[in-house]
């Protein structure tokens, strides 16, 4: 102890420690929700993430904007609508995959390695520990592969119909965008609480997210029950129509809250 | 007759109980009541009633499997109780969990930690679960830890690089980030060599001053060195909780070593009578016979006893001391009568 003490020039004087205020459910949020966050802000995972996304949903917009515009004005019903159907429907397929894969080892990964233990024997509560990896992981997400290619698909497809797009328009439709990635992402939490196989953790959103166009095919009711139906209501709304069902947003919103309460109820009879 | 064997019986009874009336006297840090654990058909914890006086060190001692890290992780809250209760500082461990834990350390039997973290970066981390700031005293605070368990020219080496005995080190100061009241380690230098443990030991000595510890270990020496009291743990269940002092004098009772030649059996006659003497037995060690003198009466046998064997004709002898226990056998005696008596 003395030799820090002595090196420390002043340490005599440092002011005393002060507790942390956090309490119930809180309690550990804040410095938990630090350390997830520092995993996009301070290493390479955020920058390699928003390079990721702009590659595969704005990189893609240059086909029908750029290299093959002939393609598309003649055969394909014209660059504006393709490039518009190309950004929805992409983004409302790619990111919901790729927050799968991030979140898939997010609480399995720290039970195997024992650091969730570690971590929860600090005065944390279980709830703090689960939702800070849902802020977290829903932030860097929703920055890097919505928000992000979004404003620039924004700008691209303007600059491609010559005017401003209604930005009140099509922010509505990247937020029911955004929905469904967070659908996904509380579905991968939950099933991390409840399964140790990580190949469960993955395998059920993404047969969900492969197979829900024909599920909906063999019956159109499942649609207004998930985010199947949201890349399409997406697009509609961004190209001016109505919003052609509530339905769908509701009850992917009340299911992700489902999921987040599932996921906190298990994760809160955890023992390790 | 081993002499110790009588004394099994007397560790067990008179010690669990003597544990449970003084912590109806003492302010107790730690109170377990039918404290028990199954998984499935396998009972890893069975109905431990323990109490941990305040500002003591409490050896936590068993086989492997007897249930110490169970017993761990349902104080801290890692795991939750079958049937009975944990109480720290007087909160039940379910139900206030984070607020006990503010006042805990807690280091884990295999510590882990995030790899890609420095030392100093992974200190930092859980001082933010107990404190704000100021960024300034909490630095202080963590080249403190660094410089206690001495890691402070690698604390900002990631952690991946580290040896075991560093890992082990890392932890015991991330365990004392809090200046906790109670310090629970779960075989703290395990995974350290000689000098290694001997610096554990320090800091616990060193620590004792202002909080409770409660460790585990499968080390004797270790305990019989820096625990004021013992606890032992055989295949679930709590087989001795006393003083130190306590379980290592015995049942009150001495024996004392008598290294003989030639006339043994003379000499056990002459013994055997005494009224201070309760019982003589022959065993046989590398140096050739020897006698056990079990008696009641120190006085009387260290004034009488090398007199008597040495007047015996035909006897010389060759070595003559008073026996001390030493926590491992007593510790054998105590869990080999447990699993005999089970």
């Amino acid at each position: 102890m003395s030799r820090a003490a002595d090196a420390a020039p002043g340490a005599a004087t440092a002011a005393p420690l002060e507790r942390v205020a956090e309490h119930g459910w809180r309690r550990g949020f804040t410095n938990l929700l630090r350390k997830e966050l520092a995993t996009w802000t301070r290493t390479r995972t955020g920058w390699v993430q928003v390079v990721l996304w702009i590659a595969l949903l704005n990189g893609l917009l240059t086909l029908p904007l750029v290299f093959m515009r002939d393609l598309f004005t003649t055969e394909l019903g014209g660059t504006f609508d393709a490039a518009l159907d190309m950004f929805f429907n992409l983004s409302a397929l790619i990111p919901y995959a790729g927050v799968v894969i991030l979140a898939q080892g997010a609480i399995i990964g720290e039970r195997q390695l024992g650091t969730a233990a570690w971590v929860l024997s600090k005065p944390v509560s279980r709830s703090a520990f689960v939702l800070s990896k849902f802020v977290a992981l829903a932030l860097g997400m929703l920055v890097s592969a919505v928000v992000i290619p979004s404003l620039i698909a924004y700008g691209a497809l303007s600059l491609e119909a010559g005017a401003p797009l209604d930005a009140a328009r099509f922010a509505a439709a990247v937020g029911i965008l955004a929905l469904g990635l967070l659908w996904y992402l509380a579905l991968a939490l939950m099933l991390g609480t409840l399964v140790q196989q990580r190949g469960v953790v993955l395998a059920v959103p993404l047969v969900s997210l492969v197979a829900g166009d024909m599920l909906i095919a063999a019956w159109s009711g499942l649609g207004e029950l998930g985010p199947w139906m949201l890349g399409r209501l997406a697009l509609f709304v961004a190209q001016g129509g109505p919003l052609l069902s509530p339905w769908p947003l509701v009850s992917t919103a009340l299911a992700t809250l489902l999921f987040l309460a599932v996921a906190l109820w298990r994760f809160g009879r955890e023992e390790f | 007759m081993d002499p110790l064997a009588g004394a099994t019986a007397s560790f067990r009874l008179t010690d669990v109980s003597a544990s449970v009336s003084t912590s109806a006297a003492a302010a107790a840090v730690v109170e377990a009541r039918g404290l028990t654990k199954r998984y499935g058909d396998l009972t890893a914890l069975d109905a431990l009633d323990l109490s941990v006086p305040a500002r003591s060190i409490v050896g936590f001692l068993g086989p492997n499997g007897a249930g110490k890290t169970t017993a761990m992780k349902l104080l801290v809250g890692l795991a939750r109780p079958s049937a009975g209760s944990a109480r720290v500082f007087g909160l039940d461990v379910r139900e206030r969990g984070p607020e006990v834990r503010s006042r805990v350390g807690y280091l884990a039997q295999d510590p882990r930690f995030f790899d890609h973290f420095t030392a100093r970066e992974t200190l930092r981390f859980v001082a933010r679960f107990f404190y704000t700031g100021p960024a300034a005293s909490i630095e202080r605070r963590i080249d403190e830890l660094l410089d206690l368990v001495g890691l402070l020219d690698k604390g900002d080496r990631a952690i991946r690089g580290f040896s075991g005995g560093e890992r082990q080190r890392l932890g015991i100061a991330q365990a004392n980030v809090n200046e906790p009241d109670l310090l629970l380690m779960d075989e703290p230098a395990a995974a350290l060599d000689p000098a290694g443990r001997k610096a554990v030991l320090a800091v616990l000595e060193r620590l004792r001053e202002r909080t409770t510890i409660f460790f585990s270990t499968h080390i004797l020496d270790d305990v019989q060195r820096v625990a004021d009291r013992v606890a032992i743990l055989d295949h679930g269940r709590l087989v001795a909780h006393a003083p130190t002092r306590e379980l290592l004098a015995g049942d009150g009772a001495t024996t004392f070593e008598l290294g003989v030649r030639g006339a043994i059996d003379g000499v056990t006659d002459a013994l055997a009578p005494l009224p201070w003497v309760d019982a003589v037995e022959a065993h046989a060690n590398g140096d050739g016979p020897v006698l056990h003198v079990r008696v009641h009466d120190v006085e009387a046998a260290e004034a009488q006893l090398l007199r008597v064997a040495l007047e015996v004709p035909g006897a010389i002898v060759t070595s003559y001391r008073r026996r001390s226990f030493e926590l491992e056998e007593v510790f054998l005696q105590l869990v080999d009568g447990h699993r005999g008596a089970a």
